[in-house]
């Protein structure tokens, strides 16, 4: 099983090893939202990372499943046209015994097309950990849902999502990129409730240093209440 | 202070496990899926034959509360045809995509007139003309727009408009001299998984 994991970890990178790290686990998530008068909604989501494997292409690598952090998040978000909303959210982590606060601010913009939709997100966001210089990062994410049946994800349809995000990152003057492509499947059980299986990349580090590759199978599940 | 991983692990089985019930929901269930032509009426598939479309012919079955019917959409010209029919395969109508600036600049204005009337802001996302008529004038003037008088023609519009403080997207139908005949609200997706 150790074997067939790294196999696909290899598989999957694409880049050059060498001294690169990597991590492999799980990120499962749960978003209930619900919408507000006058064109607010509230977005409440909490997500865990959960490792399974971790360490070097070409060096050591430790198998033990290790619980990481969970993460709980608020969003409100207000339509500024149709197609368009704005956001403010607060996050907060527990990594053990560390606790990091985390500011949101998001504008989104979706778009509509024959068979598929488009999100632009476009994101900026501040971390506070304890004894650590703030992170600001200000984030780029295209989604894509592409309808398995018909010409829109309807009730009882599968549909594809692709993500891709780039995250740029400063601490203390030293400046970082993170991309991420997510492929997802995704299902709707009805129009507010959906569940979603996929893969969650993340490549950061590779700026000032040995890239560190994450693959972590992300399970996400929306909710409208 | 830490959280037990457990329990979120627990939450999310016991969300996964209850989604199919829980997701049950109460709300209009509207489908639109992809079909193939051997599932479609024959009187339809031969109407839709006889208009002469080069581009392929791509079937779709709609389900709502109160109806299901089978569409027929393809490219004519340079335009996008979409031909609707019962589950008998009676012709319902037949929808052409046009631009408004292709209007009569009255009927413009007396369409604009009443948007404006409704609508704090609005804004255009789509229009078509619709032709509804005995499926032999129908075929007859489709087949040779330039050689037979259109049958009864409606325009319809999807507006995305702001009423009172929210922002809605609307479906409403013509006539042909720009006189209001329906106004329907269109439910928007919910793009919960594509926001967060």
């Amino acid at each position: 099983m150790q074997k067939k994991i790294t196999a696909i970890i290899f598989l999957l990178s694409g880049l050059c090893f060498g001294q690169s790290s990597f991590q492999f686990g799980i990120l499962p998530s749960v978003n209930l939202s619900k919408g507000l008068p006058h064109d607010f909604k509230v977005n409440f989501k909490i997500e865990s990372r959960q490792e399974f494997k971790s360490g070097t292409f070409n060096g050591d690598r430790k198998g033990n499943y290790n619980y990481l952090l969970t993460d709980f998040q608020t969003i409100v978000a207000k339509n500024v046209a149709l197609n368009k909303s704005a956001a403010l959210g607060y996050f907060i982590r527990f990594r053990g015994e560390q606790v990091v606060h985390r500011s949101i601010q998001q504008f989104i913009i979706n778009s509509n097309y024959p068979g598929l939709r488009l999100s632009h997100r476009f994101a900026a966001d501040q971390t506070f950990t304890p004894l650590k210089a703030p992170v600001f990062r200000l984030r780029y994410r295209i989604a894509k849902e592409v309808a398995l049946s018909g010409q829109t994800v309807d009730p009882k349809e599968f549909y594809l999502k692709f993500s891709n995000e780039y995250l740029n990152e400063w601490q203390g003057g030293t400046y970082d990129l993170e991309i991420r492509v997510l492929p997802f499947l995704g299902y709707a059980f009805n129009p507010g409730g959906k569940l979603e299986l996929g893969l969650d990349y993340r490549l950061d580090t590779f700026v000032s240093g040995p890239p560190r590759h994450r693959f972590w199978i992300g399970l996400n599940f929306y909710k409208s209440i | 202070m830490s959280f037990k991983p457990n329990s979120l692990n627990l939450l999310l089985l016991l969300a996964i496990l209850l989604a199919p019930i829980c997701c049950r929901a109460q709300v209009k269930v509207e489908r639109e899926y992809r079909i193939s032509p051997e599932q479609v009426p024959q009187e339809a598939v031969q109407f839709v034959r006889a208009i002469g479309f080069s581009r392929r012919i791509k079937w779709y079955k709609e389900e709502t509360e109160r109806s299901t019917t089978v569409e027929a959409k393809s490219r004519k010209e340079g335009q996008k045809y979409s031909i609707e029919f019962n589950l008998n395969g009676k012709l319902e109508d037949v929808e052409v995509s046009m631009h408004w600036r292709d209007l009569d600049d009255a009927v413009q204005a007396y369409i604009t007139k009443t948007l404006d009337a409704i609508f704090k802001k609005h804004r255009l996302i789509k229009i078509q003309k619709q032709f509804v008529g005995a499926p032999e004038q129908l075929l007859q003037f489709l087949q040779n727009p330039d050689q037979y008088a259109p049958p009864t023609t409606n325009y319809e519009l999807v507006i995305a408009g702001k009423e009172k403080r929210s922002f809605k997207k609307y479906e409403f139908l013509f006539n042909a001299q720009g006189v209001l005949i329906k106004k329907t609200e269109i439910v928007v997706k919910n793009t919960d998984h594509l926001d967060n």
